[in-house]
């Protein structure tokens, strides 16, 4: 039996500095620190962060980051799929389209660290804004390579190309050439991780139809959980501006349809 | 007059259907599972075909509503608008208080 991973590898002593941390882990004075940097937890978010660094480029490096931490997790979804699709009875090709993905996230890594420089910052000034379960905590039957498919390529990256395409515009707005270059080339990327995801999905679904329909659910769960992440986000940027929730702001976010990231 | 999916073309990432002013773009409901257009709610607003990142979306003239199915899409484009409208609002808003609160502090 081959053994687990961590079991082959040396102790590792070393520590990261900055740690890593996500937004729900931070300390108090780490959260005062981000507090002080943008005016609260709740303005680390890329739709109101585009809108703050339109008005002021010190908003851009923490977007980048936010940004990069989907791009970290990228690599961890992608590469694990390497490993972990090896287990289904699936074609050799799509587990390499997996590889493939996974050296694309690391080279979008790459890139926006390099961004995060260019913008004077650095990794860890910004926590790890991805929320959701880690890779490891995701249920068995979740794992089955149509499942996610839908979620991830087609769902996931169809969504992130309307955050690539904003971002983009936004630079291109603000006169930031390199992130606009960047994130042209980033976007390129994703559409093509859509048309793996879909053409893989579908020939899935030619063999097992079944497949199809768990895929439709997943499609819509996600359609509404994207919905509900942004109503919640205007709803409270809405009752912040005019100082409560009023009829007209609610009318107003539930009538809107989840778009451009 | 109205648009068209290409779906030997189109890859799902169901840009034009979060953008489609009059919820007319449909996904999973034909055998095909692939994105249409259901003319009956195209009111030839062009967002769907400018956002496409693989540009299958083209311009079918011979492909008309009646006037009816017409005049309800363009009721409920305008409702999209209102609501878009809102929301751009709602977040300069906000934006423009933090922006002011922070250049207090």
């Amino acid at each position: 039996m081959t053994q687990a991973l961590h079991d082959r590898l040396p102790p590792n002593g070393s520590v990261r500095e900055p740690p890593y941390r996500s937004i729900m882990e931070l300390s108090s004075d780490e959260r005062a620190e981000l507090d002080e940097k943008l005016g609260g937890a709740q303005n680390y978010n890329p739709v109101i962060l585009r809108e703050l660094a339109r008005k002021d480029r010190k908003y851009l490096a923490p977007l980048i980051m936010a940004i990069l931490s989907a791009e970290f997790r990228g690599i961890d979804f992608f590469g694990r799929f390497v490993v972990d699709m090896q287990s289904y009875n699936v074609p050799w090709h799509m587990t390499l389209a997996f590889a493939r993905q996974t050296f694309d996230e690391s080279r979008h890594t790459q890139l926006n660290m390099d961004l995060l420089e260019h913008l004077g910052s650095e990794v860890g000034e910004y926590p790890d804004i991805i929320l959701g379960p880690q890779r490891d905590e995701i249920p068995e039957e979740e794992l089955d390579p149509a499942v996610l498919m839908a979620r991830i390529n087609v769902a996931l990256e169809g969504f992130a190309l309307t955050s690539f395409e904003a971002t983009r515009e936004l630079a291109e707005e603000i006169g930031e050439d390199l992130v606009e270059h960047c994130h042209d080339y980033n976007m390129a990327d994703e559409v093509t991780h859509v048309a793996i995801g879909d053409y893989w999905l579908t020939r899935l679904c030619e063999e097992q139809p079944w497949r199809k329909e768990r895929a439709q659910a997943v499609q819509e769960e996600f359609d509404k959980m994207m919905a509900m992440v942004r109503d919640m986000a205007l709803n409270y940027a809405g009752s912040s501006a005019s100082g409560s929730t009023n009829g007209e702001t609610s009318e107003g976010n539930t009538t809107a349809k989840p778009s451009a990231g | 007059m109205a648009y068209v999916i290409d779906q030997s073309q189109c890859i799902n990432c169901s840009w034009c259907r979060r953008e489609c002013p009059t919820s007319t773009i449909q996904y999973y409901n034909r055998d095909e599972r692939k994105h249409w257009i259901d003319p009956e709610g195209c009111i030839d607003c062009d967002i769907c075909s400018r956002v496409c990142p693989t540009k299958c979306i083209s311009h079918q003239p011979e492909v008309l509503p009646t006037p009816e199915q017409l005049k309800e899409a363009k009721m409920r484009a305008r409702t999209w608008a209102r609501g878009r409208r809102q929301l751009k609002l709602t977040i300069r808003s906000y934006v423009d208080r933090e922006i002011a609160r922070r250049a207090n502090l």
